[in-house]
């Protein structure tokens, strides 16, 4: 085909496209005149133009062919399986559902028949077996699962009426189920439109699907595919929920069915994000929940969760992964914002947001209909009181002060714990105090590898009998072991040194690839050991590309490289790379080393980690078990390696909140890691600071308080003073001396952290939250004395001046509400217009800030019996230029600091200011 | 992705319209897709060979996610990944190719994502050599086709992507099967 004028062919082919094929003559007519090689050139593609298959992208393509190849059409009349098929019910992407009768017992089922999936031996077992489980599922409000089994193809040789499967032979077969054939039905939702069905009406068959998916649950079966059309609801409005479990049985979720389902929106609309992602092993009841919830969406408004009409697979896949989903009132103004709520809180993305069940979700409906408050959403003061008062509208003004009042115990007091999840500083503390491991790691594996790296060039020179190998090895040993972090402390050094060794590296070791090997292998443990993580990657990677895995002789050196390669990349975030290095090192090992294997034993628990990391929570711990056992018997009880494992575990418990299971196995294993790693060691301190925290969390603040003092000792004999691990062991030991009353052993930990702080950062945002609790330390401790030094040092700070971060000005403000409480008016006021100030000067423009501030203000005011109507208004004002978005938040937190304090003249004037004008 | 920083940077180059950021950028990308499809269907039994390109999808999305790049640079990275996944499937194309004529026959990992676009046009490489000639004169056509074809895109995301209207979209996607179809036909 010339391409001379392709311009003009182009437009020409496309313009005539555009019209009926009928007219298309005419128009080349006109628009050619005479080019006889352009009209033949534009003919000759729209010859050439036809829909068909030609370069549809495979999924496309793929999902049409299936649809439209006749999958084993059953006749009317013809026997299958011993049932004898009286009709089609419907046909999709995963087979077709057949009314049929079933011989023995004789009753109407519908059978539902599968695409000929070619089950393997090991999906027939399965088949089965959750067949069985599914046939157990006896509910009113479930279609039950009759019988189910594999058909060998034709459907000859099978005897009839066979129970579960019982002749499903291996193969290939087409498998299929008898389901209870449910008649003159609706979609829960088409139900509700049709016949007119109330909202209450409507809620109170949503229950009752709730509770036919709980009863499943109960039996272990998760359904999957909820979704309006698989919730029926029968002309006596009974609810049936059909094909419960049936996805799981046929294999059938997630991203599979994408390509093979035609009405990719009718299933995917109520798909929760773990399922679309395809991580199968991480659907459980909660997908359920959320697919209840997208019902519930739909139920009460009309439209799915969200709308994706016309959208392509990645399109959909994107959108539940990422966008919020619209909230029924939205749709439907009418819908009340606890029903928002509680859609909303079922369709979390993260599962463990949700409801954690079925029952849980149709109980806060249950509650929404008995006008009792709903757990989902804010519970607040504001909330609370509003759903009061609509449960009590009369007599409402004369109990609101006794509401308020009772809602006084429900507010935490005003001393902070350093928690990673609660202080920006707290998190930087843990950075540091992972920095510091790694510094310490360091010290013990330059050890390590200094043998190593001895073994290494011995092994060489006995092989080659190469001075000068030995040479160029003992010199990086003797560059490796220079600095000692020990006695100097900076890391800078030790990085510098490597910088140098690397140098040396590439000088002198081009033609020694074995040794220059091993000595990159080992820079990057090296680099990897103080944190960075680039570096180390960089020099694991010239490793392995140095140790062909096909010599025999460097075969290890390679795997080693690899395995430390999966962990740098772990550790930097890249989880996909890091699980193709350790899945590769893993099979290498299993098969050169075997299963038995200590090595092989260490990869898998390093596999674990990286499961840890990517949420693969439940796998992480069957693999350090695993290596667990493994480990145990090679080395002993007692290795090292042993136990950070068996702590790494406890760690993984944690996470998972299995805090029992975490107790019993730090319990356990500490004291072992105290006898055998050292009391300092860092892999001890941590197990030990978990411990504590466990034990903090059950309330058993006295044995916390143990542990943690433990920790801080062991902090202390190897951290340098003022290190931000131990100065948040110190607080939060003070912090919990204070809760066992302990005060002036509070008052001594807190102090310290204050000195040792503000001889370098006396106004960092740490020194001032500890500044504010040991006020309450003080005042706990009946010193008043020191309590009134305390106070004028804290205002003697210039906060407003010279602060950095506005957000430290939050601990000043809550402050400024207890001192008023103590009576010390002058100085609450005091504090409270360092906020205001500060606020002003720091960020004049962040009016949330502002609120918070003049919020302080008024609250100090109001407890000092001040009349705060003016304070009021400028608070009001202040609302008034936040976003409305902003209001109910700040509405809740405010009047719940009124109901804390009694200030119930406060709280109903700010009603009628703020609140009742919208 | 062994360095997402690095990526960013080149994709904000290729962005701005840096061609030689974009043959740097490509083979990070390749190796990246290659690994993630080679484990994704290397894995899959036989009765998910629909899977693979769609995990494709996803992996790609991730990717994006990753990098949290700008909308603009969103498009990019697609009409970039898509030029990946052609190079990635005609080069196993090739090779399958190669082994068939060497009298070898070896399972690669992404046999079956060959096998499926192969459904669609009955020869990768043919249609990798036709995509060649018609660059030669309409650029544009070539990375519908590999939008479209190769990543699977809808045509509103490849309009979306191209920053064109869908119907000029839906005209050029005709014109160039249409081409393609000739030419490959006259060979």
């Amino acid at each position: 085909m010339s391409v001379g004028n392709w311009e003009h062919v182009r437009e020409l082919f496309e313009s005539a496209l555009d019209v009926e094929p009928a007219a298309r003559t005419a128009l080349l007519d006109r628009r050619c005149s005479g080019d006889v090689e352009l009209r033949r050139e534009v003919e000759r593609l729209l010859e050439l133009h036809r829909d068909d298959e030609f370069l549809h992208a495979p999924e496309a393509s793929a999902r049409r062919d299936l649809l439209s190849a006749p999958l084993a059409r059953l006749d009317v009349g013809s026997d299958f399986a011993g049932f004898e098929i009286l009709g089609l019910l419907g046909s999709g992407g995963m087979g077709a559902v057949y009314e049929a009768r079933q011989r023995e017992p004789s009753r109407r089922v519908a059978l539902k028949v599968l695409r000929d999936a070619a089950p393997s031996e090991q999906a027939v077992a399965r088949f089965r077996w959750e067949a069985e489980l599914l046939a157990r599922l006896r509910h009113p409000g479930i279609a039950q699962v009759y019988a189910a089994g594999v058909e060998r193809e034709g459907g000859a040789g099978l005897g009839g009426g066979v129970e579960l499967g019982g002749g499903a032979e291996l193969g290939g077969g087409v498998p299929w189920f008898a389901l209870e054939l449910v008649e003159g039905a609706l979609p829960i939702t088409e139900f509700v439109r049709a016949g007119g069905v109330d909202r209450d009406a409507a809620l109170a068959l949503f229950c009752a699907a709730c509770d036919a998916v709980q009863h499943g649950h109960n039996h272990g079966v998760i359904h999957r595919d909820l979704k309006p059309a698989n919730v029926l609801v029968d002309d006596e409005a009974r609810v049936k929920l059909i094909d419960f479990g049936v996805a799981q049985l046929a294999n059938d979720d997630g991203l599979t069915r994408l390509t093979r389902a035609g009405d990719l929106v009718g299933t995917f609309g109520t798909m929760s994000p773990e399922q679309l992602e395809g991580a199968s092993d991480q659907v459980d009841a909660r997908a359920d929940v959320y697919a209840l919830g997208a019902v519930l969406h739909e139920l009460l408004c009309g439209a799915p969760l969200h709308d994706l009409r016309g959208c392509s697979l990645t399109e959909i896949a994107r959108r539940v992964r990422h966008e919020r989903p619209s909230r029924p009132s939205e749709v439907r103004p009418g819908v009340s914002e606890e029903l928002d709520w509680i859609v909303t809180r079922a369709v979390e993305h993260d599962p463990a947001r949700r409801y954690a069940s079925a029952s849980e979700l149709a109980a806060d409906v249950r509650r929404f209909r008995a006008r009792e408050p709903v757990l989902a959403g804010p519970v607040s003061s504001a909330y609370l009181l509003r759903s009061f008062v609509r449960r009590h509208r009369a007599g409402v003004v004369a109990t609101t002060a006794v509401l308020l009042a009772l809602l006084g115990g429900l507010v935490s007091t005003t001393v902070w714990m350093w928690r990673a999840e609660e202080s920006a500083q707290a998190a930087r503390a843990q950075a540091e105090l992972a920095e510091e491991q790694r510094l310490l790691a360091a010290q013990q594996s330059l050890r390590a590898e200094e043998q190593r790296v001895i073994a290494e060039s011995e092994r060489a020179r006995a092989e080659r009998e190469s001075a000068s190998s030995r040479a160029v090895a003992d010199f990086v040993v003797g560059l490796i072991r220079s600095p000692d972090p020990a006695l100097d402390g900076k890391e800078v050094r030790v990085v510098d040194v490597l910088a140098r060794a690397d140098e040396q590296l590439e000088r002198s070791l081009v033609d020694q690839p074995g040794i220059a090997a091993t000595l990159h292998a080992t820079l990057g443990r090296l680099h990897y050991n103080l944190g960075l993580l680039d570096e180390a990657e960089a020099q694991l990677a010239t490793a392995l590309a140095l140790t062909p895995l096909d010599d025999a002789a460097q075969r290890n050196e390679h795997l080693a490289a690899r395995a430390s390669l999966g962990v740098v990349r772990r550790d930097a975030g890249d989880l996909i790379g890091a699980e193709a290095d350790l899945l590769a090192v893993l099979a290498a090992r299993r098969t050169q080393l075997g299963a038995d294997h200590e090595d092989t034993a260490s990869t898998l628990a390093e596999l674990a980690g990286l499961r840890r990391a990517q949420g693969r929570m439940g796998e992480a711990g069957e693999l350090y078990v695993a290596a667990l056992s493994v480990l145990r018997d090679r080395l002993g009880p007692d290795h090292e390696r042993v136990l950070r494992v068996e702590a790494n575990l406890a760690a993984l418990d944690l996470a998972r909140r299995r805090h029992v299971e975490a107790a019993e196995r730090l319990t356990e294993v500490v004291p072992r890691m105290r006898e055998h790693l050292g009391r300092r060691h860092p892999a001890t301190l941590t197990a030990l600071a978990n411990l504590a925290s466990l034990r903090v969390f059950t309330g058993q603040l006295d044995e916390g308080a143990r542990l943690l003092d433990e920790v801080m000792r062991g902090h202390r004999e190897i951290l340098p003073a003022g290190h931000p691990s131990l100065l948040a062991d110190l607080s939060n030991l003070s912090v919990l001396r204070l809760q066992l009353g302990e005060f002036d052993e509070a008052v001594r930990l807190c102090s310290e952290v204050i000195a040792t702080r503000s001889a370098d950062a006396p106004l960092a945002p740490d020194v001032i939250l500890m500044r504010c609790n040991l006020t309450h330390m003080l005042h706990a401790a009946g010193n008043e004395t020191r309590l009134d030094q305390e106070l004028e040092a804290l205002l003697a700070l210039d906060l407003a001046n010279t602060l950095e971060q506005p957000g430290a000005l939050a601990y000043v403000e809550n402050t400024s509400r207890d001192v008023a409480l103590w009576g010390r008016g002058e100085q609450a006021l005091a504090l409270t217009q360092a906020g205001i100030d500060g606020r002003a000067r720091l960020a004049p423009d962040d009016l949330e800030g502002r609120f918070a501030a003049r919020r302080a203000h008024l609250l100090a005011r109001a407890i000092l019996g001040d009349d705060v109507d003016a304070e009021l208004d400028t608070l009001c004002e202040i609302r008034a230029q936040l976003p409305t978005s902003q209001h109910a938040g700040l509405d809740d937190a405010l009047l719940a600091s009124f109901a804390k304090d009694g200030l119930t003249h406060a709280a109903l004037s700010w009603r009628d200011r703020c609140i009742a004008g919208e | 992705m062994p360095d997402p920083t690095r990526t960013t940077r080149l994709l904000q180059r290729v962005e701005a319209g840096d061609d030689a950021a974009a043959d740097e950028l490509l083979p990070l990308v390749y190796d990246e897709l290659r690994q993630l499809a080679e484990r994704q269907m290397g894995n899959e039994p036989a009765a998910h060979t629909l899977q693979p390109t769609a995990l494709v999808h996803e992996a790609w999305l991730r990717m994006v996610d990753d990098l949290g790049a700008s909308p603009g640079g969103r498009r990019q990275f697609f009409a970039f990944a898509a030029r990946v996944m052609r190079n990635v499937l005609v080069d196993h194309a090739r090779a399958r190719r190669a082994d068939k004529r060497g009298g070898k026959h070896v399972r690669r990992p992404l046999e079956q994502a060959v096998v499926l676009y192969e459904d669609s046009v009955h020869d990768l490489v043919e249609l990798d050599e036709a995509l060649a000639r018609l660059a030669e004169f309409d650029e544009q056509l070539v990375r519908i086709v590999e939008l479209r074809f190769f990543a699977g895109l809808s045509a509103r995301e490849a309009a979306e992507v191209l920053d064109v209207p869908l119907r000029s979209l839906e005209r050029g996607w005709a014109t160039a099967r249409a081409w393609l179809r000739g030419s490959m036909i006259e060979r």
